[in-house]
């Protein structure tokens, strides 16, 4: 059944982050086993680790400090003070509870030059995505927090596109992801026209132009319910997931425009 | 999920979405992407519009009906589909509905959402002439009988409404105006 605007999927609007993959996260911290915590350490890491990166370079760190101060931040404020538990709707959405957690650290790792004492011994893991000259490119010109949010925004739509694209694939609906992904996606990622849709139905083998078109259809509404799924564990009702990408999006056209 | 685990070694994944990621793509590029997930897309063919229809008014039917109140209330449970179709349904019931999906066809919605909404308040006026006998609109029964011949013929009519307005559009072609009460 079509998802309707007042249907209520990820839950009722409790007051609470629904943060499965964070609370998960942090019992796997909480636990003794050293390997566990360091899972737990990891999966923060790779989900996370960009927007706070990308902040705290537009502060002025070179790459190698702003790399380390994000593995402190993630060990020692997020895990080390159960930053998760914390997390209430009183505080606002999930990405500005997170990044208004960045700036208290940032005044506090700046003033009080702990951040130094407390790095971990060697990095826990790769940072490789960001050894490209040209990565902070989009933020060069925005603030930290816009930074922060770019980075947020990418990490966000990576992680929903693999979504889509793996559901896509478990339904056995891999021509459907091609077909979105050659007359939707790439089009907006290269800044390039949208082939005609006789053009995608013969580089995808599909019968008809209107058969292509249901298909496209199918997965942009399966992208929109998989957006706002992944966006509805960051924030505290349902009520406020299309005023987040709205306020993403708001925030990614104003970088660079004095703000 | 095998299956997926190849393609996504395989050279599928290199062309659709491989090891891209968007970082380092411009913020406009980004906001554009999210944008997909808000924006309704504007169809690309016929096909494609009245796909977004259906998807509209299947979403609407399978819904609670929308415009009752208290009494007029079905049984839990109970969607907009089931009281379109029902002898059982209260005729002031069918009258709510109507009135309610009128003024949603007049609001400045999408195209999808207004056509769903003129197809339901046509549903409406077919459940109270086919259960009922009463005509609860000033159309003229042959301006009724055309337009519930319209809807038929759409592509994007589900086939229980389709047989709903088919019944109607024969009702209406068996009588004249003076025959059926007009409330």
């Amino acid at each position: 059944m079509t998802r309707r605007d007042d249907t209520s999927i990820g839950g009722s609007g409790d007051g609470l982050f629904h943060t499965t993959h964070w609370t998960s996260i942090v019992a796997l911290q909480r636990q003794q086993d050293p390997n566990q915590r360091r899972l737990a350490m990891e999966r923060l890491l790779k989900e996370y680790w960009k927007p706070i990166y990308c902040y705290l370079c537009r502060k002025g760190l070179d790459r190698e400090r702003a790399k380390d101060l994000t593995q402190d931040f993630i060990a020692n404020v997020i895990l080390g003070r159960d930053l998760v538990a914390r997390a209430d709707r009183a505080k606002g959405r999930f990405r500005a509870f997170l990044c208004s957690a960045l700036k208290r650290y940032w005044v506090s790792a700046t003033r009080s030059e702990m951040a130094q004492k407390r790095l971990p011994a060697g990095r826990m893991v790769a940072m490789d995505a960001m050894e490209a000259p040209d990565a902070l490119h989009p933020v060069t010109d925005c603030t930290p927090d816009q930074a922060f949010v770019y980075a947020w925004a990418s990490s966000l739509l990576d992680a929903v596109l693999a979504a889509v694209r793996d559901g896509c694939c478990r339904a056995g609906q891999m021509a459907h992801w091609e077909a979105f992904h050659a007359r939707i996606v790439r089009p907006i990622m290269e800044g390039t026209r949208p082939p005609a849709l006789p053009e995608v139905c013969a580089a995808h083998g599909i019968k008809n132009e209107s058969i292509a078109s249901n298909m496209i259809v199918t997965v942009r509404r399966r992208f929109r319910r998989t957006l706002w799924e992944h966006v509805r564990q960051m924030v505290g009702s349902d009520q406020d997931v299309d005023a987040e990408i709205q306020e993403i999006m708001q925030i990614l056209s104003s970088c660079g425009a004095g703000a | 999920m095998e299956e997926c685990d190849d393609a996504r070694d395989s050279s599928v994944r290199s062309k659709s979405l491989g090891d891209e990621s968007t970082f380092g793509l411009a913020r406009q590029t980004i906001a554009k992407l999210l944008g997909i997930g808000i924006s309704a897309p504007a169809p690309d063919t016929q096909a494609g519009r009245d796909s977004f229809i259906e998807q509209a008014l299947r979403a609407r039917l399978s819904g609670p009906p929308h415009g009752l109140a208290g009494d007029s209330s079905p049984p839990a449970g109970c969607c907009l589909l089931d009281v379109l179709l029902s002898e059982q349904s209260d005729l002031h019931a069918i009258r709510a509905i109507k009135d309610f999906h009128k003024g949603l066809a007049a609001s400045r919605r999408s195209e999808a959402e207004r056509a769903a909404a003129v197809a339901i308040y046509y549903a409406t006026i077919a459940s109270a002439l086919v259960f009922h006998g009463h005509k609860i609109t000033r159309h003229s029964i042959g301006s009724l009988a055309k337009s519930f011949e319209t809807l038929v013929a759409e592509p994007w009519m589900p086939a229980e409404l389709s047989g709903h307005f088919s019944r109607a559009m024969a009702l209406c072609r068996n009588q004249t105006d003076g025959l059926l009460p007009h409330s």
